[in-house]
């Protein structure tokens, strides 16, 4: 065989070995995320710093950053509770920058799809989005509407669904305006 | 195997490495741009113009190496990653944990296998400063170097998962 095409058969057979490592180690990533299951935020765990970009403006915000307390709600525009949900978070958005307590919209949707979800209200300057790995992070079930409570240090309050008795006691709050310190 | 061949095949290697960092950078841009400041301390003002700055540096950096100019290229690249060796390493051991999405990874941080990494690489391009700068390989000669970097730049980047494996097993 020509020593030219022994070489490019060999150089052939190297780039295949290169992505047959590359896919095999892809695939293993997979499988282990697929396997492992996801760790949620609970109570007493501090929230990942991460930069998240606002919906209306695309400002950037810090979470999980010492300093103000915050509730973090999780919203898909493909649940129809979410959507029934929207018209009250917009009102109570509003108490709660009142009392002090920064509530966020987090999502990692598209902007369409968000701005569908929010449609008629001023929600989008109080929505966040993330990249879809961060988002794992905060909410890795997926789970809508969801919310979690942080405190001014960044550690994880309480977490649930939007009308459990948590979220009641901080709706319960806010509307007789009786202050949010300790909800949050 | 003569110097030259060996030469080139560190050329393909750090080269590929070098893309594989801008490509991956530029898929979690918004990720990097971010560890910047979270991990190293980048004000943002500061970072929007340091992010795209790192990318554009590698870009060149790959280009002058797989290019005409891989002596020159390689002679920049040493000190590049000899920087970010020691700034990682200098970060690791005082916050214990930081993320940078050097290569697009995004959820897990830095380990002592990337900073290994790192060293092997320094070490690569040293060699290839080392090395006899000779009349260039035939092109036959050049494509199957370029297949043997591919490997080693595959197994370099994915270090951390590779160092795991071998162990583990």
């Amino acid at each position: 065989m020509d020593a030219d095409l022994l070489q490019l058969t060999l150089a052939a057979l190297a780039f295949a070995i290169a992505l047959n490592i590359k896919l095999t180690l892809a695939a293993r990533r997979s499988t282990l995320r697929a396997l492992a299951p996801p760790a949620t935020l609970q109570p007493g765990h501090t929230l990942p710093a991460m930069r998240a970009t606002v919906l209306a403006g695309g400002g950037r915000v810090a979470l999980g950053a010492a300093g103000t307390a915050c509730a973090l709600l999780f919203l898909s525009s493909q649940c129809p509770k979410c959507r029934a949900k929207v018209p009250h978070l917009a009102s109570l958005v509003e108490l709660a920058d009142a009392a002090g307590l920064a509530m966020w919209i987090v999502s990692e949707e598209p902007r369409l799809r968000l701005a569908s979800l929010l449609r008629g209200t001023t929600l989008a300057s109080r929505t966040l989005r993330l990249g879809r790995a961060d988002y794992r992070l905060v909410n890795p079930l997926r789970a809508s509407p969801a919310y979690l409570f942080v405190d001014r240090h960044g550690a994880i309050e309480a977490t649930g669904l939007i009308g459990d008795a948590d979220w009641l006691a901080l709706e319960r709050q806010l509307t007789g305006a009786d202050g949010v310190e300790h909800a949050a | 195997m003569s110097a030259a061949f060996g030469a080139d095949i560190l050329r393909w290697f750090i080269g590929f490495v070098l893309l594989a960092a801008c490509i991956g950078k530029l898929r979690t841009f918004a990720r990097f741009r971010d560890n910047l400041e979270t991990s190293f301390g980048v004000a943002p003002r500061h970072g929007a113009l340091l992010a795209p700055a790192v990318i554009g540096v590698e870009l060149l950096l790959a280009a002058l190496v797989l290019g005409p100019f891989a002596w020159l290229g390689m002679a920049a690249a040493l000190p590049l990653f000899a920087a970010f060796t020691i700034l990682l390493a200098w970060r690791m051991k005082r916050d214990g944990a930081l993320r940078c999405g050097c290569f697009g990874e995004a959820e897990r941080n830095l380990s002592g296998y990337d900073l290994m990494r790192n060293l092997l690489i320094v070490a690569a391009i040293a060699l290839f400063l080392a090395l006899p700068g000779g009349a260039g390989v035939p092109p036959a000669s050049s494509v199957l170097a370029a297949g043997l970097g591919a490997i080693l730049a595959v197994l370099a980047i994915d270090f951390h998962d590779v160092a795991h494996l071998l162990v583990a097993h």
